[in-house]
């Protein structure tokens, strides 16, 4: 058992603060942080782009596919110190670390040739279509309906949470391609190029004020048969590999707890109370707060690391247990955040645009309960995977 | 990092449950409540004999060597079982005398313990002992562990006289009805016997060789905190598996209970809990052994939260169970009182999470 | 979904307030005699035959009851001070208490006029005490599934089965039981039980004791052995039972027990702890306190409830589920600020020992009388939801 890096890892670990200290400023969260838009995501293509280059992107994918067949805990060690350097959020997550990893299992040699060196690249950006108005927990109900008829796919139907549609140039669609099985063994997913004609995008507004996601509406979409992605009918298991993934994907939110903890210390420590006798970090209700948060937050990180000893590539439903966690200790803690500002002077201009920002991520940690799998969801895998229990 | 046992470490965890399981059944626990205790001798006996009692004696002098680790993999399993032995002080003091104490205490004392000739108990972490005007050690605590039964008792005491507030020195006590007062202290618990309320008398006893300074002090802090909340670890570990066994067999309105959200989200939340406090438990050990500056808020850390996560599961075990769990026919409430009882032996309720109240901003 | 649900807010009249007195003056002489202990180490009901006939004596039992059963013709709202009372001295109510709250009702509401003549006098004087004859071993939270059979004979019933946590079936006269007379049907789960009332002397009862994990008797397990009892021994309609139950729960889960049972543990804290205290104390206690004075206006407006006729079944479901956690609660935190306390190791040993037997019985709250589980079901479905 070894809590701390190994020789190897320790120089990586420097190799990558060194990297992000002379690559990364807090210029693009004055640039881009609360836009919207073409500008924001060519930036964060190209910084996908020299994530890249200089090794740190998709390190643990097989080198034949761009990778460096890096053991996981350098995964690991990359995706800590981006959160501890407030990097820019990952857009291409999508691509790159729940469609790509199911294209190396389940795709075809051609698939995989044709996309996965532009997903590490980041030149292309990716998104997910699963669920419809009527189908979201329960996903296999699913009704967009796809029809095979002279050698192409025609697609009817809807889409609704498809996060980054709108910037996206591929979309990974699960629809309906056989109505006589059982609900789950009729579903096909599909690489669907979101420029194709038929395709109307709609932005919907989130409550913290940004559009990421949208509803797709698909009109007689077509596509060729070679945009299948594994079996025909066999899309069930393409999508619980990907749900899979996403799991895991999110659970790197331990990380960025451990830091919203040194954030919110941080906060504690420079404000002070309205009349500007104490610092917040010095009240007992305060202290008791954080110091809650901050045992959360360090369970956080010790599970991402001892769970990654234990399912080593593949993720387990014990990813159920971190994305049910993380996503709740992130809510709570901006909810905290509030609460601290809000403790604050804020006639004080400084304080405000603070508490803006906050507003935004608090606002923001709601959709992270929800999306990817409910917490109620998670409970249900955790006890039916878990521990055994009937469904 | 590599967060996960090695082979040997994998081995040793093999070894101590099967002990466990083959030395400490269910049945003799529930009649030790009763006041049988044949079968722990034999349980002491065969753990010294695998090697844990001497977990933290060199081997020097006939232990085994290895850390806080593998004391720790023992008390996962003795906790689990709800052994009546006093793994944790014996350990804990065994630490002290190998650390502090003069060739001739070692050779006393050290290769007795990893024999499983003597058991013994600790006062004084925390809330160490002190000297008054006349120089005679004052005291008291309770509940204090093994306090009637043990060989030793070792007293952590502050010396005050040398004007530095981080120095402790550590006596021996052999004759411990002599030296103090110990009164039984009856607790709920009925798989451990032997609490006492001890109050020091004046005579002191022979201090160890060495002294204790603040780290040494922190370190000692350290094994308790970490060690107990290992223990409590194993024991919600069993509540969990007994409240899903349950939760799998009990049928109610035509289904297994399991299949109710309410009490598979309630199971779902207690995993949750249960592997946070896994992680938490298995670094502080860790640390107490290769990390020692780090392993005093690793272990209160452990501990704060094993002192809520064991109880809740403890617990919520009972109302899974629901009459039943309620009534002495089944284990359900051995472990609820057992927990009660660690929430306090170590030190009082909330002391750990006061610690790292005020140890805030070095946890991030 | 269904909002409906109403805590109509309930201010005491000046009668119920001077009842409150003659209560209070009672029990100070009941104190006085030794009756009811001065000091309380104990949380729940103790069980006292003397009081509950002092009390019975009083004309304090069977309150709400027509004077012809002995009882006093009063309101919910007085019956609810007096309960309040009783239970706030730690008075020893446990051997009347099942039988005044909900055996008696049941008999006025569906017995018959014998029925009613020959248990009501005594209930009322505190002289015949009930106990619940429901739970089996495998049927608990489901408790339409039971099994024990009321089997017709000439002239009678031949009972057969096993009821489970029975408190006090060991000391009571009756047993107020649900059995089954015939099948359940496929559309009725709820069909096909019967409620009876079976004199615990009847031959062929075996009553075995369940310690619980106090390490107390209060609960058995009830055998019937092929037990014969009389027609007469049948309460309202055959088949009707579980429609007579369900009112009868509604009773058993309304009343202030269902939240006052560790306020003495909450008295005992403020008491030791003193006035010289952290403001993180205060606050605490201060929640405490605001917890329990909304409880206890639920519980009132429960009360209002039972007054007005109508059966409060989601609202004491709500001033249940709310009230059982709160009683683990204070324990839990008297424990926290206890503990703080620097001389309470040497001092008080009452308030340890009374803590103590909190944290013991703690689990059985949120238990007895319909688990919090089953409650929010309850909750669910009077929301609309189920």
């Amino acid at each position: 058992m070894r809590l701390t890096d190994s020789t190897q890892e320790a120089e990586f670990r420097t190799y990558v603060r060194d990297w992000l200290a002379d690559n990364l400023t807090d210029q693009w969260r004055r640039d881009f942080g609360a836009t919207e838009g073409r500008e924001r995501i060519d930036f964060l293509k190209d910084w996908q782009g020299r994530l890249f280059d200089a090794g740190l992107a998709v390190r643990s994918w097989p080198a034949a596919f761009g990778g460096r067949d890096a053991p996981l805990a350098e995964s690991l060690i990359v995706f800590e110190e981006l959160a501890n350097a407030d990097a820019p959020p990952d857009v291409f997550r999508i691509g790159v670390r729940i469609i790509a990893p199911m294209i190396m299992e389940l795709a075809s040699e051609d698939q995989r040739t044709r996309f996965l060196p532009h997903i590490a690249e980041g030149l292309n950006l990716w998104s997910q279509g699963f669920s419809e108005p009527d189908n979201g927990s329960d996903l296999s109900a699913l009704t967009t309906r796809a029809i095979l008829k002279n050698g192409k796919y025609v697609i009817n139907g809807q889409k609704v949470w498809n996060t980054y549609g709108h910037l996206a140039d591929y979309c990974l669609l699960l629809a309906r391609t056989n109505t006589e099985a059982p609900p789950h063994k009729g579903l096909t997913a599909f690489i669907v190029p979101l420029s194709t004609r038929g395709i109307d995008i709609r932005p919907l507004r989130q409550i913290n004020g940004q559009q990421d996601f949208n509803e797709i509406f698909l009109d007689d979409v077509e596509v060729a048969e070679d945009a299948v992605v594994g079996e025909v009918d066999g899309g069930w298991i393409v999508a619980m590999t990907m749900l899979g993934f996403e799991r895991r994907g999110i659970s790197v939110l331990g990380f960025a707890c451990r830091r919203l903890f040194q954030r919110l210390i941080d906060v504690a420590r420079v404000t002070s109370t309205r009349d500007g006798k104490q610092r917040l970090i010095d009240l007992p209700g305060v202290r008791e707060k954080l110091t809650s948060v901050g045992i959360q937050a360090r369970i956080a990180v010790l599970n991402n690391h001892r769970f990654a000893a234990m399912s080593g590539g593949k993720p387990g439903a014990e990813t159920s247990m971190q994305k049910l966690h993380t996503t709740e200790l992130n809510k709570t803690m901006h909810a905290l955040a509030l609460d601290l500002m809000g403790k604050s002077d804020l006639t004080d201009p400084h304080a405000r645009s603070q508490f803006s920002e906050w507003e935004r991520d608090y606002l923001t940690s709601f959709g992270m309960t929800i999306a990817g799998g409910t917490s109620q969801i998670q409970r249900n895998i955790i006890s039916e995977r878990l521990l055994g229990l009937p469904r | 990092m590599q967060f996960s046992f090695t082979e040997d470490q994998q081995m040793i965890r093999d070894t101590a449950e099967s002990l466990v399981a083959r030395s400490c059944q269910m049945t003799e626990v529930r009649a030790f409540g009763d006041g049988q205790s044949d079968f722990v001798d034999a349980l002491w006996q065969d753990l010294a004999k695998a090697g844990f009692n001497g977990a933290l004696v060199a081997e020097s002098h006939g232990g085994s060597g290895l850390g806080m680790l593998e004391a720790g993999i023992a008390l996962e399993a003795l906790g689990g079982a709800l052994a009546p032995v006093p793994f944790l002080s014996t350990t804990a003091v065994a630490d002290l005398i190998g650390r502090l104490g003069s060739d001739e205490q070692k050779s006393r004392y050290l290769s007795k313990i990893a024999a499983g000739q003597i058991s013994a108990a600790i006062v004084g972490c925390p809330d160490p002992a002190h000297r008054d005007e006349n120089g005679a050690l004052r005291g008291q605590w309770a509940p204090v562990a093994n306090a009637e039964s043990a060989d030793l008792l070792l007293v952590v005491v502050a010396d005050t006289a040398t004007g530095d507030a981080d120095s402790y020195s550590v006596n021996v006590i052999e004759d411990i009805k002599d030296s103090c007062t110990v009164e039984t202290f009856d607790t709920m618990d009925r798989t451990r016997r032997g609490f006492g309320a001890i109050t020091l008398t004046g005579a002191a006893g022979v201090p160890l060789a060495g002294s204790l300074d603040g780290d040494g002090y922190a370190r000692l802090g350290a094994i308790l905190a970490a060690g107990s909340a290992v223990e409590m670890l194993g024991g919600a570990v069993q509540v969990l598996e007994m409240a899903k066994t349950y939760a799998m067999e009990r049928v109610q309105f035509g289904r297994p209970i399991g299949a109710f959200q309410a009490i598979k989200h309630m199971l779902a939340d207690q995993l949750v809990a249960l592997e946070g406090l896994r992680s938490l438990v298995w670094a502080a050990l860790w640390a107490i052994d290769n990390a020692p500056e780090e392993a005093p808020l690793a272990a209160a850390t452990a501990k704060a939260v094993a002192d809520q996560v064991a109880l809740q599961l403890a617990g919520e075990n009972i109302q899974i169970h629901g009459g039943i769990g309620f009534t002495a026919d089944i284990d359900a409430h051995l472990y609820v009182k057992r927990v009660q009882l660690d929430r306090l032996v170590w030190g009082p309720p909330g002391i750990h999470t006061d610690f790292l109240e005020a140890h805030l901003e070095e946890m991030a | 979904m269904n909002l409906d649900l109403q805590f109509t807010p309930i201010t005491l009249s000046d009668r119920c307030e001077a009842l409150r007195g003659e209560v209070r003056d009672f029990l100070d002489e009941q104190r006085r005699e030794g009756v009811i202990p001065e000091t309380l180490r104990k949380v729940g009901m103790e069980y006292s035959a003397d009081f509950s006939r002092r009390l019975g004596a009083r004309g304090w039992l069977g309150w709400r009851w027509p004077k012809a059963y002995g009882g006093s013709e009063g309101t919910a709202l007085e019956r609810y001070v007096i309960t309040e009372e009783l239970l706030a001295a730690g008075a020893p109510v446990r051997a009347h208490w099942v039988s005044d709250r909900q055996s008696g009702p049941v008999l006025l509401t569906f017995g018959t006029e014998d029925q009613r003549q020959k248990y009501l006098p005594g209930v009322a004087a505190g002289e015949c005490f009930f106990c619940i004859g429901l739970s089996e071993p495998n049927s608990g939270s489901d408790l339409v599934s039971l099994q024990t059979r009321a089997e017709k004979i000439d002239g009678g019933y031949r009972i057969t089965g096993t009821k489970l946590w029975t408190s006090n079936a060991h000391r009571a006269h009756y047993m107020l039981a649900l059995f089954r007379t015939s099948k359940a049907t496929a559309d009725d789960r709820r069909a096909g039980l019967s409620q009876f009332i079976v004199d615990l002397d009847t031959p062929g009862i075996k009553v075995r004791p369940v310690v619980n994990l106090a390490g107390e008797h209060d609960f058995n397990e009830v055998h019937f052995d092929g037990v014969e009892i009389p027609d007469d021994c049948l309460v309202g309609e055959a088949g009707m039972g579980w429609r007579q139950v369900s009112a009868e729960l509604a009773y058993e889960r309304s009343g202030p027990e269902r939240w006052l049972s560790t306020f003495h543990v909450l008295a005992r804290l403020v008491e030791t702890l003193g006035t010289d205290v952290s403001d993180e104390t205060r606050r605490e206690i201060g929640e405490l306190f605001v917890e329990l004075l909304t409880l206890r206006r639920m519980s009132l407006s429960v009360a209002g409830t039972l007054e007005a006729g109508q059966p409060p079944t989601v609202q004491a479901a709500v001033v249940k589920e709310l009230g059982t956690r709160f009683e683990q609660r204070i324990p839990r935190v008297a424990h926290k600020l206890l503990c703080d306390c620097p001389d309470f190791e040497d001092q008080d040993s009452i308030a340890r020992e009374l803590l103590e037997h909190a944290i013991l019985w703690s689990p059985a709250f949120t238990i007895r009388g319909g688990t919090t589980e089953i409650l929010r079901g309850i909750i669910a479905r009077g929301l609309g939801l189920r």
